[in-house]
């Protein structure tokens, strides 16, 4: 899908059904499709990637265990990491439990290589409302198939 | 033989109102950063479709598809962690079909290499006469089963590189079809196939990309 950066932007028209093709009558829109603009030429050469789980958190720093994405089979690693490894944007999502991608490789660029280290949390929405009624009912059909004895479960 | 570039794709089959599909929209519902939002490189929203790159990551959508794609491999897992995200906000979205899709383009060092390639998938003896002069491959494609228990099938198109590169492109396609007893099921049903499959199909494409290349390269 990414634009080649050395050409103009193409025109193209749109149907309403939404295929790109010649103009084809009133319902048509011209568009012109803008190329993302250039960025220097470079290219990840990505030699560890771990995803991580924030276990805990305190002072200036928190702890993970990782998992290694290039060799599933490698035994998970704990660390330490500090919190300013991680972008402010990303920040309030450090907490326990808290799924981020660790990625440490070189980037060639038009300056020469780079060595880079990326932290990346995941995100992911909360519940939506319509989500959660769905849930709550899907348990109050369970609750009634297998009955509500308030009296199980560990005391 | 490691891939000089790759990358991912995942595309959802259904009906869309592209305009909804700003990146602060993404932002709102924590989907992006309000940083990789504010910094989006928006190409178009309009009605008939939305496109821009956040954050390494590239969505476009039209009315009756989106997708969400990655070139650099260490991204390629949150195009995974964004379908799960948009679709878990939409749940209850009509969707017919997912696709997942890698593209591993791997280099070679000579035009004499790549004639050999191609020649190797798709022997020009073959359209020599017919077509009154050397012919050349464009591209070729293969089609697959997919792992047990899915519907759908698996496209592997290998395409040579034209000068002043020389290469072979190959691409994983995996079209997934809903259940048979329903045609059409909500996003959440197809999210739920993606995380099961997601592994499986990454391991598979790779495999699949090396393993064909290698062997139009003559190698055992």
């Amino acid at each position: 899908m990414s634009a080649r950066h050395d050409q103009p932007p193409s025109v193209a028209w749109l149907s309403d059904a939404g295929s790109l093709s010649a103009p084809a009558g009133d319902e048509a829109v011209a568009l012109v499709v803008a190329p993302t603009s250039p960025t220097p030429e470079s290219a990840f050469d990505l030699r560890q990637h771990w995803e991580g789980t924030v276990l805990e958190v305190g002072g200036d720093g928190f702890s993970v265990q990782l998992k290694d994405l290039l060799n599933p089979s490698a035994p998970e690693e704990w660390a330490e990491l500090y919190l300013d490894d991680v972008s402010a944007g990303d920040q309030e999502l450090v907490e326990p439990g808290a799924v981020f991608y660790w990625s440490i490789g070189y980037e060639d660029t038009t300056r020469g290589r780079e060595h880079k280290s990326v932290l990346r949390f995941r995100r992911l929405p909360g519940w939506s409302k319509q989500r959660l009624a769905g849930l709550k009912a899907e348990a109050e059909g369970l609750r009634a198939y297998f009955g509500d004895d308030s009296s199980a479960g560990v005391r | 033989m490691k891939p000089q570039a790759q990358s991912a794709s995942i595309v959802m089959t259904g009906a869309f109102n592209p305009v909804v599909f700003h990146p602060s929209w993404f932002a709102l519902n924590n989907l992006l950063s309000r940083r990789d939002a504010e910094t989006a490189e928006v190409r178009l929203i309009v009605p008939q479709m939305a496109a821009f790159t956040a954050g390494g990551l590239q969505v476009e959508v039209r009315k009756e598809r989106f997708a969400a794609s990655a070139d650099e491999p260490q991204d390629q897992i949150r195009v995974r962690d964004l379908i799960q995200g948009v679709f878990g906000v939409l749940a209850e979205t009509p969707v017919t079909q997912l696709e997942l899709l890698w593209a591993y383009t791997f280099a070679l060092e000579t035009e004499a290499q790549r004639r050999a390639v191609s020649q190797r998938l798709a022997p020009t003896d073959l359209w020599a006469t017919a077509l009154g002069g050397p012919p050349s491959l464009v591209a070729l494609t293969m089609r697959g089963a997919l792992s047990a228990g899915l519907r759908g099938q698996l496209d592997v198109t290998l395409e040579p590189i034209q000068p002043p590169s020389y290469g072979i492109k190959v691409e994983v396609h995996h079209v997934i079809h809903g259940s048979k007893q329903e045609a059409t099921m909500t996003a959440d049903g197809f999210v739920e196939l993606m995380l099961e499959h997601w592994d499986d199909a990454r391991e598979a494409s790779s495999r699949i990309a090396t393993e064909v290349l290698g062997r139009a390269r003559g190698n055992p």
